[in-house]
């Protein structure tokens, strides 16, 4: 592989996966669509610096080809296109932060601040004395109408405080939840009391603040411990911030074809991502690119990014055995594998082809192709193997014989917990472990019952926890449609059913599987 | 990369993603564990999915315990603690092993032995796939460890994997860094006025997490039957002043919220309620989870002074009721209190082997590079270093990689 690394990015966990790559000897392209770009290395890694690097100021990405190991990208610059190749991408922008004005419906006035705004007065510590004198009150509305968060309340109590002592001002802090899941911000939130701030929390009634014509404030409240009403006119409101991601993110995704979370930061909401993957393999999102979390936590991502992207040079990366494979002659390039393919990796040149290097082998290509030209290798193994094929088939009404589809990430594992947890398991289960949900195709599902099972189950990760994100809407639809089927040629009820599990619930899935077995056994046998 | 070898300290979450991250790497890797089982307090969890994954990360642990069993380049020591340690050039450590009862390569799992023992708790089960073996001997309470009067396990395992007098093993192992992943120390409730270890029906959400991950609903402890209503009280042995706790422990409101929505899903007719400060912000969704839990638990803004028992088992609850200034008493079935995450008094040991620095919480101070030391070359993870969720945990467990990553670059030149 060549050993270039790109990092996409502007702030200080972009800076430290460069620091973090060069000591370890690989090269690295930073890219940011800033006009400038200050790299410092430390002193320390500068006595230990093996890797290259080159800064590409202002840049921003036109497109990406290729895939882990050969990404081919190209920049738009001031003046020219620029191309370049990189074995992996780490994304790292910083985020923004939007002051919440509109959430308290109110306008920034002289007496009404965002948070930045005062922190930054805070750091000019003079201006601030001179205009304000001791004793002024200063309120901050935070996470009052909407939750805040850690990160953000963390700034509020350090301003708080800062004013508090350095200014000798009196500073209230109206909220709903005191976020204090940070390192020590308890300790913080104590310390800012004793300092003699006061931290008035709302559970049901959250103050009246109006904004009066002159842009001034008045906040009235119900002391939820004194229960007494008081009206508070502060000389500056402070309104708290959301974090939200760069703006940069949305053209990112969609060049990269990243999956995001409901805020549109470059990581869906899965489990299997954690620390810094996405849906493509090869491509990484840290820190403030990732998700809203803490200045320690974007460094740990960093940590974490280049330890990964590491472990991908030293081809060290999860290498399935159930790639995909597509028969070219038979393919009708309809162009679905092209456009379902979770992790993009189907190539489309010349000829349509699967990069085996990106193939995270889910199937569901496989499954969806119209013209059935893709295969998966090892998979047809699994399905119809000897030991399913020369299996018992008396048919016994007191165990019939049940064929389980089970995803290799969950139900699989939970078989095996059930098992060593000593549950009985049926004893007409006959489980076939497939690598995702998404490749339990119909055919396969057919192929179970003309192999006289006598009922088939479904068995996936929870909705969410999908290590293809959308396997489990595959699976549930073909599930259904086998139902449909059933129901209009035969009227002796669900032979098929699905459940998602997760890998650790050993007794779940027992409960499961001998609901089942019953049910079948109340039911009387099919073939 | 250069090579090396490392030793890790501890088998939670935070030592098998360190192992499984260094191995990655190219190195060679030793995960030293004084249980019998791998997988520290996570491999215990129960999945809290309820129509879709809520993201509580338990089965990344087993994953993790999957991959770490399956990576040829990690070594693991179960039963083993380290006894002393030497430092020049590189670390010179001396283990020291338990004797192997239950020889693994030998147990089949048949569990003859776990039903023919007659002291309950003498033999214990492991909670993963991955765990080996799966059957253990708990010295405490054996019988033949005790005074040699039984040895009923030894006699009827048919596959003769059981060896009740083995001989303890010493180990000498050389590494050029250490990482010390011990974990937490679950706060011991007992000196709460809750009743805990004395009223049955009064247990801590650990138990609460396993109960549901063993029966997959909520039983009354006393009597097996399902509760009609339950109350989780939080924040106890955390953010509390007078046991000079001053710390949030960061993943028990997600969790006890997590498991009242589970248990709602599974048992819609248990009335939660939920008393506490204030409920920390967690997950992606937050806002979303928050607006659908409300509707399904009741939310009290206050911590319990008290419980009593009543003559049926059943728990008076008394709180402060702010909103209509009285006290309140309230007779729940079964109240299951989020215990904090508190320094393990491993640490203590830590510093003496290693020099490790403590913060003023009793926490190891920092992580990864951040973690001073007077010993180059020892580095700490996971909660070890202060509260923090399982997807932290491995956060934080790639920064100690990242950092004997350089120290290795560095020592090759
Ligand atoms: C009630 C509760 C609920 C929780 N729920 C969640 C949740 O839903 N989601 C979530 O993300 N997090 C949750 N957490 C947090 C989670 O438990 C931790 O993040 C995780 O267990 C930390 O892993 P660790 O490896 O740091 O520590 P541990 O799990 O404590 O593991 C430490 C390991 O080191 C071993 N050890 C200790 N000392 C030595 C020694 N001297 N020699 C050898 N071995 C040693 C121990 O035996 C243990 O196996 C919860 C915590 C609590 C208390
Ligand atoms: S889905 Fe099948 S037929 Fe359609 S383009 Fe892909 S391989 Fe060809
Ligand atoms: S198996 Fe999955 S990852 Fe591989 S090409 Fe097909 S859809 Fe893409
Ligand atoms: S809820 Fe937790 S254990 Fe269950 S699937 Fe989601 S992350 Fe895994
Ligand atoms: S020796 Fe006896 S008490 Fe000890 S584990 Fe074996 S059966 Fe149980
Ligand atoms: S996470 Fe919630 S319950 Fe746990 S200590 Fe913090 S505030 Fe209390």
């Amino acid at each position: 592989m060549d050993k270039t690394i790109l990092i996409i990015g502007n702030g200080n966990c972009a800076q430290r996966i460069a620091e973090n790559l060069l000591v370890q000897g690989v090269n690295v392209i930073i890219a940011s669509k800033d006009q400038h770009f200050e790299f410092a290395l430390s002193s320390a890694a500068k006595r230990q610096t093996w890797g290259s690097i080159e800064i590409l100021t202002p840049t921003s990405v036109l497109a990406c080809y290729g895939f882990i190991g050969l990404f081919d990208i190209l920049f738009q610059s001031a003046r020219e296109k620029i191309r370049r190749n990189a074995s992996i991408i780490i994304i790292a922008e910083d985020y923004e932060l939007k002051p919440n004005f509109d959430l308290y419906d109110l306008n920034p006035s002289v007496y009404v601040w965002s948070l930045s705004q005062i922190n930054e007065s805070v750091n000019g510590l003079q201006h601030l004395k001179k205009n304000l004198p001791i004793g002024s009150k200063i309120a901050f509305l935070t996470g009052l109408i909407k939750e805040s968060n850690a990160v953000i309340q963390e700034n509020v109590m350090r301003t708080a405080l800062r004013l508090q002592l350095d200014l000798e001002l009196q500073t209230y802090i109206f909220t709903g939840n005191l976020k204090v899941s940070g390192k020590g911000l308890e300790a913080l939130s104590r310390e800012l009391k004793k300092a003699g701030a006061v931290i008035s929390k709302f559970t049901k009634n959250i103050p009246q603040i109006i904004q009066n014509r002159d842009g001034s404030i008045s906040i009235t409240y119900l002391d939820e411990v004194t229960l007494q009403h008081f009206i508070l006119i502060p000389d500056i409101t402070v309104v708290d911030e959301t974090i939200y991601p760069s703006n940069y993110l949305p053209h990112l995704a969609d060049v990269f074809g990243l999956e995001t979370d409901l805020l549109g930061f470059l990581q869906a909401d899965n489990v299997h991502r954690i620390q810094t993957h996405t849906n493509r393999k090869g491509i990484l999102a840290a820190g403030p690119s990732k998700a809203v979390q803490s200045i320690a936590d974007h460094l740990s991502d960093a940590d974490g990014a280049a330890q990964t992207a590491i472990e991908f040079l030293r081809g060290s990366f999860f290498q399935t055995r159930y790639t995909a494979e597509i028969n070219t002659g038979m393919c009708v390039r309809c162009l679905t594998c092209l456009r379902l393919c979770p992790h993009h990796a189907i190539s489309f040149g010349a000829k349509l082809g699967v990069i085996l290097e990106a193939c995270e082998g889910c199937g569901l290509c496989a499954a969806e192709c119209p013209a059935t030209a893709i295969s998966q290798q090892h998979l047809q193994d699994n399905i119809i193997n000897q030991n399913f094929l020369n299996r018992p088939k008396q048919i016994d009404p007191a165990s019939p014989s049940i064929v389980a589809f089970c995803c290799g990430r969950s139900a699989v594992p939970c078989a095996e917990l059930a098992r060593c947890m000593r549950h009985k398991l049926p004893q007409g289960l006959f489980i076939v472990e497939v690598p995702c949900a998404c490749s339990i195709s119909i055919e396969y599902i057919l192929t179970a019952f003309t192999n006289l099972a006598e009922g088939v189950l479904v068995l996936t990760c929870h909705e969410g926890n999908c290590y293809s994100e959308k396997g489990i809407l595959f699976a549930n639809n073909r599930t259904n449609q086998v139902l449909d089927f059933f129901e209009q040629t035969t009227s002796s009820g669900k032979r098929i059913e699905m459940h998602t599990i997760a890998s650790n619930m050993g007794t779940e899935f027992f409960e499961i599987v001998n609901q089942f077995e019953k049910m079948l056994i109340d039911m009387g046998p099919l073939h | 990369m250069a090579d090396g070898k490392v030793l890790i300290i501890g088998g939670g979450v935070a030592g098998l993603s360190a192992a499984l991250g260094l191995a990655r790497l190219g190195l060679e890797v030793q995960i030293v564990e004084k249980k019998s089982f791998l997988g520290g307090h996570a491999i215990r969890f129960s999945c809290k999915a309820t129509d879709r994954c809520v993201k509580c990360g338990a089965c990344r642990v087993e994953e993790t315990l999957k991959n770490v069993t399956n990576n040829p380049k990690i070594k693991v020591w179960t039963e083993t603690r380290v006894i002393n340690v030497s430092k020049a050039n590189t670390f010179t450590i001396h283990l020291s092993k338990r004797p192997e009862y239950i020889n693994p390569r030998k147990c089949t799992r048949c569990g003859a032995c776990f039903d023919q023992c007659p002291e309950s708790g003498a033999l214990i089960q492991g909670h993963s796939n991955y765990n080996f073996p799966f059957i253990a001997i708990y010295e405490e309470k054996c019988r033949f460890m005790r005074d040699r009067s039984c040895c009923i396990c030894q006699e009827i395992c048919p596959e003769a994997a059981i060896q009740l007098d083995g001989n303890s093993q010493q180990k000498v192992y050389l590494a050029d860094a250490i990482i010390i992943a011990t974990g937490f120390q679950p706060f011991n409730p007992e000196s709460k006025p809750y009743g805990y270890n004395s009223f049955p029906n009064v247990i801590t959400n650990l138990q609460l997490e396993e109960m549901l991950k063993r029966e997959s609903i909520v039983l009354r402890p006393s009597d097996n039957t399902i509760p009609k209503k339950i109350a989780f009280i939080q924040c106890v042995g955390s953010r509390d002043a007078k046991l000079n706790h001053l710390w949030c422990s960061k993943v028990c409101c997600a969790s006890a919220l997590r498991l009242a929505r589970l248990i709602k899903s599974r048992q819609p007719e248990i009335e939660i309620s939920f008393f506490y400060i204030d409920v920390q912000t967690f997950g992606r969704d937050f806002q979303a989870f928050y607006a659908a839990v409300q509707n399904e638990v009741r939310m009290i803004r206050n911590i319990p002074g008290d419980i009593y028992q009543t003559e049926d088992k059943r728990l008076q609850v008394n709180f402060y009721d702010a909103a209509l200034a009285v006290t309140q008493e309230e007779i729940f079935d079964m109240v299951a209190l989020s215990i904090g995450i508190t320094p393990s008094s491993e640490l203590n040991k830590m510093v003496e082997l290693f020099e490790l620095r403590l913060d003023e919480t009793g926490f190891a101070f920092g992580s990864g590079e951040t973690q001073w030391f007077s010993v180059p070359g020892v580095y700490t993870a996971g909660t070890a270093s202060g509260p923090m969720s399982i997807a932290d945990t491995i956060a934080s467990a790639s920064q100690a990689v990242t950092a004997v990553a350089k120290l290795l670059r560095q020592k090759a030149g």
